[in-house]
């Protein structure tokens, strides 16, 4: 065999954003530059491409395989179930022989159910009518869904979308929560819920019936949806359709883009236009991280200048701080040898708003990284051997729009006991004093920190992990609403002593900022 | 209904039967082709569909003196270029010239090593952790796909997406060392 040990690391990693569809433009050219490069880079990307291609069937036999031996299992009598579980050993080579069966046949069952569909039989009674053929953010009332639909089925979801595909042609999206009987291979009812149906030229005739009447296809595309009350309104994408109400006679014929009501047995133009009806499955939007990292070992130009006037990195400050630090602010140094950033802790307190002019509160902006307001978005710091501050000394990490609308997270020094040890917090500051806070666990000056702030699904945490020991908690507290309307928030890190003038200080390296960004 | 366009004439029936031959014989390889161009599981499955429709419809105009894998291929590669043009905002799509090479590349790949790869691959499944096989059939054969698995598990998409490129490079280490290679 030839293949390159994947030691290449970054083009290993190009051809794994490329199967998670999460290549941008620019590195889907790398990409494209180095395989048109290298023959060996294209044999392994080829290689690469075959183990997603083939794990995707073997998967799928795998998955048909378990759900075969499980009817296997139910037709078994109690016993030889009972002493089939307590036996395991012979169960497993049935279970290889027969995945490595269907994953040997995988690929052959595929083209023979497409070549089936093109040349294959029609259909008899107890033959499927339709597939599953792709569904969205389902919820099937049932639990399953449904995979082959027979006559006499029913395709039932309490949300999200599922595209069914009729063996004459036609495709039917169904948008929940919908209840639709498979009557047989042309005809549906939908009880309630909405659905479009496409029908191709040579399944004319397709009908979908209503509590209140039907809708003949005449080879079109059309949406179609039913209230609870049986009350159906079509809607004629392209091409022409015939709508009956219940009963025999009324029959009007609807064309492109004419709508109609059928209700109390007669059917009626409306002037409702196609803004209700789904038409298509759209792919999920592809979520990327877009980061900032800085690791403090050089000057970078045009940022936030330390005392020597040297740039660190670090681009925004809090707005509502810091406003009369200088512009080579005596408080920060730049340890490129280090790797680090020095930072002094000055006298200040986002809690009742106490100095602010001189507080130290540092990050970046996260539309810089393509923020809007939705997204996601996560900032973390390490800070080694953390300093013995004072008495409520504190520091940690921010989000917030300003110093009085921000929630921020850290340790907290206290005395315990005649101890110097810190605790961790997370407090939310809606107008300037802090509310909802939240303190767990202890930690001893000399450690190592890790700091992650992170909004996830909305909801912000806080994980404090202690590098030297090597544990971990998460902390979070009451949402912070008032941030959830932001289309902009800083981000950032703060050192503060809100009684002391001491100006202890303490370091920082990788700090990071990454923000979830959707693609479309 | 469709009833009415049964078409039965002996010299479509002994067609059909040449083109399933041809089709049965590189199949596997035709599909690990659509797939390699548009990776998105739930989308080459259409587009495999969609490929060989065409492929039928065009069969007549193919000359059996020359590959059908790369005759397939054309056809596969262009309508790859049209769906994922269909796409919204789809994913970038590669140049004609290196789906050309792509062509030559899964050529190359012997019949006998597609199958030791298969084989290979089934065994190294079995070998994986069983919290990993379980990530990876949600994230492979899910809907919701890679950020529904996360959203399940309170992770971040982004943290799945590691812990699947892991568990790839798992794999394939497993069957290079299986292939002895």
């Amino acid at each position: 065999m030839t293949d390159p040990e994947p030691t290449n690391e970054s083009l290993d990693a190009l051809f794994d954003d490329y199967l998670n569809g999460l290549l941008d433009a620019t590195r889907t050219r790398e990409l494209e530059a180095r395989l048109l490069a290298d023959v060996e880079a294209r044999r392994a990307f080829v290689r690469y491409t075959r183990l997603h291609t083939d794990l995707l069937l073997e998967l799928r036999a795998r998955k048909a395989s378990d759900r075969a031996l499980e009817l296997i299992g139910q037709d078994l009598p109690a016993a030889a179930r009972k002493s089939q579980r307590e036996v395991r050993p012979p169960r497993r080579p049935l279970v290889q022989r027969l995945a490595s069966w269907f994953a040997a046949s995988a690929v052959l069952l595929l083209v023979v159910w497409g070549g089936w569909r093109i040349f294959g039989p029609r259909p008899a009674n107890d033959e499927a009518v339709a597939w599953l053929v792709n569904a969205q953010n389902c919820s099937w009332t049932d639990g399953e869904p449904p995979g082959e639909l027979r006559a006499g089925g029913a395709v039932r979801i309490d949300r999200g979308l599922a595209d069914l595909r009729f063996r004459c042609g036609t495709r039917i999206l169904v948008e929940g929560p919908a209840h639709l009987d498979l009557v047989s291979a042309n005809s549906v009812r939908l009880r309630q819920g909405k659905l479009t149906a496409r029908v191709p030229t040579d399944a004319i005739g397709f009908e979908v019936l209503s509590p209140q009447g039907k809708v003949i296809d005449l080879g079109t595309e059309f949406g179609i949806s039913v209230a609870a009350n049986g009350v159906t309104d079509v809607y004629v994408f392209e091409g022409q359709v015939e709508a009956y109400p219940e009963g025999k006679s009324g029959k009007l014929n609807l064309g492109e883009r004419q709508a109609a009501r059928i209700a109390a047995g007669r059917v009626t133009p409306t002037d409702s236009g196609p803004g209700q009806f789904v038409r298509n499955i759209v792919p999920s939007p592809v979520v990327t991280a877009r980061r900032t990292k800085l690791t403090f070992d050089g000057p970078i130009d045009g940022t936030l200048r330390d005392r020597t006037g040297t740039g660190t990195g670090l681009t925004h400050r809090l707005p509502g701080t810091g406003e009369t630090l200088a512009a080579h602010d005596e408080f920060l140094r730049l340890d490129a040898a280090g790797g680090r950033l020095e930072l002094t802790a000055t006298r200040s307190d986002l809690n009742t708003q106490y100095r602010l002019r001189r507080g130290e509160y540092l990050g970046v902006r996260l539309s810089d990284l393509g923020f809007t307001g939705p997204e996601d978005f996560e900032i973390s710091a390490v800070f080694p051997e953390i300093p013995a501050l004072d008495f409520i000394g504190q520091f940690g990490l921010y989000a917030g729009t300003r110093s009085d609308r921000a929630i921020r997270g850290g340790v907290l020094k206290l005395r315990k006991e005649g101890a110097e040890v810190y605790t961790q917090f997370l407090v939310n500051n809606p107008d300037g004093r802090d509310a909802d806070l939240y303190e767990v666990g202890l930690l001893r000056p000399g450690t190592d920190l890790r700091l992650t702030l992170r909004r996830e699904a909305g909801k912000y945490t806080l994980t404090v992990e202690d590098l030297t020991a090597g544990g971990a908690s998460t902390l979070a507290i009451r949402h912070p609403d008032y941030l959830d309307p932001e289309p902009d928030l800083y981000v950032g890190l703060f050192a503060a002593e809100p009684r002391s003038d001491v100006g202890r200080k303490l370091f920082v390296k990788e700090f990071q900022a990454t923000v979830w960004a959707n693609s479309r | 209904m469709p009833g009415g366009r049964e078409v039965t004439t002996q010299d479509v029936q002994t067609r059909k039967a040449e083109f399933a031959r041809y089709l049965a014989e590189c199949q596997a390889r035709l599909y690990g082709y659509v797939h390699s161009l548009v990776p998105d599981l739930n989308h080459a499955d259409d587009l495999y569909q969609q490929t060989v429709l065409v492929l039928w419809g065009k069969f007549a105009e193919f000359d059996r003196e020359r590959s059908f894998f790369a005759w397939a291929c054309g056809f596969a590669r262009f309508e790859a270029a049209n769906f994922v043009r269909g796409l919204a905002r789809q994913r970038h799509f590669f140049s004609d010239e290196l789906s050309l090479l792509l062509v030559e590349a899964h050529e190359e790949m012997a019949d006998d090593e597609l199958a030791d790869r298969r084989e290979a691959l089934s065994k190294c499944v079995e070998k994986l952790s069983p919290t990993d096989r379980a990530l990876l059939t949600e994230c492979y054969l899910d809907p919701g796909g890679v950020p529904a698995a996360a959203a399940r598990r309170n992770r971040s998409p982004h943290s799945v997406y590691n812990s699947l490129r892991r568990i790839r490079q798992t794999l394939l280490k497993c069957i290079i060392r299986a292939l002895g290679g």
